[in-house]
């Protein structure tokens, strides 16, 4: 088993950073890899921010991510006994090597990011082919004024 | 008469908590000094009801900020007619939505102008996008329909189509775009400037029709600015032209009717502190740019449009756009049919 963890360690050499983690002040020498894992990214986007979100920030996330699990990536830090002492989901955050610390991604930007973006194609190159249509009278929006839906 | 008042879009107020760079009506936090009481915009609402007017707008400046709103909305409210408000949501708080549902509006439109950075920029404000956000999930908590209200200049065209999504996801109902105009603050310009060319406006149609067709439960529509187009593709029903003077009219914060409160120097000399809103829509001069339009003696028609089979019907595009570009009506320099069509002489049928 000490042998296994030993070989299990000199691969980990090469995984082998100096990282200042969130909330501390001196470098520490931890071996960083990456995982995956099936977990729920809203209930991530909470745990990595904490209170520097809003509850906007936390119904607009249920409305993007969803509920349910999906696979994702972690940066996770190990120490010299190969015990977890920091993870951050990839999505959100990263181990900025110049730095030598953990960096955030804007909280916003994140959300924005996650949305997929429609599909943009001209279809009005054809000729313009349009039958009489039956209006229902004046029909226009003014500036300033509002559409609704029926 | 020939025709008939169904829709007013009512500036309650100039006042206004943001300062716009594309504020076509240069509102700052302070009121006109004549603007109307609650009580002046009550008997005209009652005027309104009585023309048989089926649909008010309240708008601004930032309605939220007229002294005595809620009896206005209530009047109008118990007056039968249908209404709606825009605001900028910056003071939609949930004490105030309730004050809204109350009174059963149609829907509430909240200006949304892009992103964050985007929204906050043209808005001047580093609060806005985050208010308007919030007032729009707490719109939706509260079963009211949401409208987002765009509009579209060269800073946020790029956002539409991720936008478009970003208002689905969140719930909204509708998303009404519209062109910023070189008028008011926008035609003052601001860094790099906000008016979008013809190839702008070309990707803009494209990305609203694909839009449009990728998210069908999102009521998608293109303003007046956007001209004649075919039914179906940039908006739902088939564009009857300006409605300026023929069955809609703005009314500014003063009482002066207009056509279009995107047409703010044509407006009635009188108020309606002088005459009546009938006689006002039915004698005021301010109309006759519609309703006498002629396709027989199109003199003061230009370029394409002077020989395009759809002028009848569009009358030259956009009124307020033609005139904030070029100070003359019925030649609106972007139109859908002429950015994307090269025969307009006649029309094409099936």
């Amino acid at each position: 088993m000490n042998s296994s963890l030993s070989l299990i360690k000199e691969d980990l050499m090469r995984h082998k950073v100096e990282v200042t983690l969130p909330g501390e002040k001196s470098k520490k020498h931890l071996f960083l890899i990456i995982i995956k894992a099936k977990t729920k990214l809203e209930v991530d986007y909470r745990a990595t921010f904490g209170n520097a979100i809003s509850l906007l920030h936390v119904k607009i996330a249920k409305k993007i991510f969803g509920t349910d699990e999906t696979e994702n990536e972690y940066g996770v830090f190990l120490d010299n006994d190969l015990k977890m002492v920091f993870s951050f989901n990839t999505l959100f955050a990263d181990y900025d090597r110049n730095k030598k610390e953990v960096v955030y991604r804007d909280l916003d930007s994140i959300l924005v990011n996650a949305i997929n973006q429609i599909d943009i194609k001209n279809t009005f190159d054809e000729a313009f082919t349009q039958e009489k249509v039956a209006t229902k009278g004046p029909v226009g929006i003014l500036k300033y004024s509002l559409v609704e839906k029926e | 008469m020939e025709y008939k008042l169904t829709e007013v879009v009512v500036e309650l107020t100039k006042k206004c908590n943001l300062s716009c760079a594309h504020c076509g009506s240069s509102c700052t936090n302070q009121e006109e000094p004549q603007e109307l009481s609650a009580d002046e915009w009550r008997n005209c609402i009652s005027q309104m009801s009585e023309m048989g007017v089926e649909k008010i707008v309240f708008s601004g400046g930032e309605p939220i900020l007229k002294e005595g709103l809620e009896e206005i909305i209530r009047h109008t409210y118990e007056n039968g007619l249908k209404w709606g408000l825009v605001s900028n949501g910056l003071t939609l708080t949930n004490d105030v939505i309730l004050l809204l549902k109350k009174y059963k509006p149609f829907a509430v439109g909240i200006s949304i102008d892009g992103f964050k950075e985007t929204h906050n920029k043209i808005r001047n404000n580093s609060n806005s996008w985050q208010s308007a956000t919030q007032a729009i999930l707490h719109m939706i908590e509260g079963n009211i329909q949401v409208c987002a209200v765009s509009t579209v200049n060269r800073l946020n065209y790029t956002e539409l189509p991720r936008l478009a999504s970003w208002l689905n996801i969140l719930g909204i109902s509708s998303w009404q775009l519209q062109l910023t105009m070189p008028e008011g603050r926008a035609a003052k310009g601001s860094e790099g400037g906000l008016l979008i060319d013809q190839d702008i406006f070309r990707e803009v149609c494209i990305t609203l029709a694909s839009c449009r067709k990728n998210l069908p439960g999102l009521n998608i529509q293109a303003a007046d600015c956007f001209a004649y187009a075919p039914v179906g593709l940039i908006r739902t029903d088939d564009w009857t032209g300006c409605a300026g003077g023929i069955n809609a009219i703005g009314m500014d914060a003063c009482g002066h009717v207009m056509p279009c409160l995107s047409l703010r120097p044509i407006r009635s000399v009188e108020s309606v502190r002088q005459k009546s809103i009938k006689h006002l829509w039915e004698t005021s001069p301010v109309f006759d740019f519609n309703r006498k339009f002629d396709t027989n003696n199109t003199s003061d028609v230009n370029g394409r449009c002077k020989k395009c089979f759809y002028l009848k019907a569009c009358r030259g595009g956009c009124a307020s756009q033609s005139y904030s570009y070029y100070g003359q009506f019925h030649n609106s320099p972007f139109c859908f049919m002429k950015t994307f069509y090269k025969n307009l002489t006649e029309r094409s049928v099936a």
